[in-house]
């Protein structure tokens, strides 16, 4: 999404008209097949000042990364909790991050039993196709913070965001007071292994 | 995306409902290059179950 939302190549070479139609087709098979879109973003400012300013001496806190894609299962758990849902729920993060194996090693079996959920795996994009889903979301609702929020300026690339929320979820701005509050930092030392 | 991945649907036959998640943004105090300039790192993706998932792959 990234490389189309930039029109770098191959993009760079489709005319407008070929563009709309290809996201056009792209939006409407996210549409018609998923159930619910969740987002979780962080101020990255906010996270230097609450966590990393306070463990400056320590190798393995908690990531910006861990902190988002925890609270991501963690409200697909509750829902499907809520919803007297019983198998357990298979998580599939997008491979590459730095931060996976850290997140990844952190699910023991205990905390994968409260959130009744698999190991959760990181796959490619190539392998495993409805990742791509995910980084459209993911890119265009980041991109549409930014914008609004005035973290970044304006510019001519077009935003997809509001066709990509016609779904149930959760779309969450995590900013400096909210990650402040005790409630969060209480969540990150019982549920991480990490110095918090 | 017209591929149907073995690897996908031997994941549906496990379980009903998979989420796909993705990452945008950088993360600070991860030390490679971010994926984004923007100063927010986000998380997102879809719930879908195991068929919906396949119809998308096939689509």
């Amino acid at each position: 999404m990234v490389d189309f939302a930039n029109l770098k190549r191959p993009y760079s070479t489709w005319s407008e008209p070929e563009r709309e139609e290809f996201i056009d087709a792209l939006l409407k098979i996210i549409n018609d097949n998923t159930r619910a879109a969740v987002v979780w973003v962080l101020e990255t400012n906010a996270y230097m000042e609450v966590i990393k300013a306070k463990n400056l001496l320590d190798k393995d806190i908690v990531r910006a990364y861990h902190i988002c894609a925890r609270k991501c299962i963690e409200w697909v758990s509750i829902c499907a909790k809520i919803a007297g849902y019983q198998d357990k729920i298979l998580h599939i993060f997008d491979q590459g991050n730095p931060a996976w194996r850290t997140f990844a090693g952190a699910f023991t079996p205990e905390i994968l039993g409260v959130y009744n959920i698999f190991q959760p795996i990181a796959q490619s994009k190539t392998d495993v196709v409805p990742l791509q889903s995910a980084d459209v979301l993911a890119h265009q609702v980041v991109r549409n913070f930014a914008l609004s929020g005035g973290l970044i300026s304006g510019n001519s690339q077009r935003l997809y965001s509001y066709r990509l929320l016609g779904k149930p979820g959760q779309i969450r701005y995590i900013d400096l007071p909210t990650l402040s509050r005790s409630t969060v930092k209480s969540w990150l030392s019982n549920n991480c292994n990490c110095a918090v | 995306m017209a591929i149907l991945s073995n690897m996908q649907k031997d994941i549906g036959m496990y379980t009903k409902f998979i989420c796909h998640w993705d990452e945008s943004g950088a993360d600070p105090g991860v030390e490679t290059k971010s994926k984004s300039d923007t100063p927010l790192i986000g998380v997102g993706g879809y719930l879908a179950d195991a068929d919906q998932w396949n119809a998308f792959t096939a689509a």
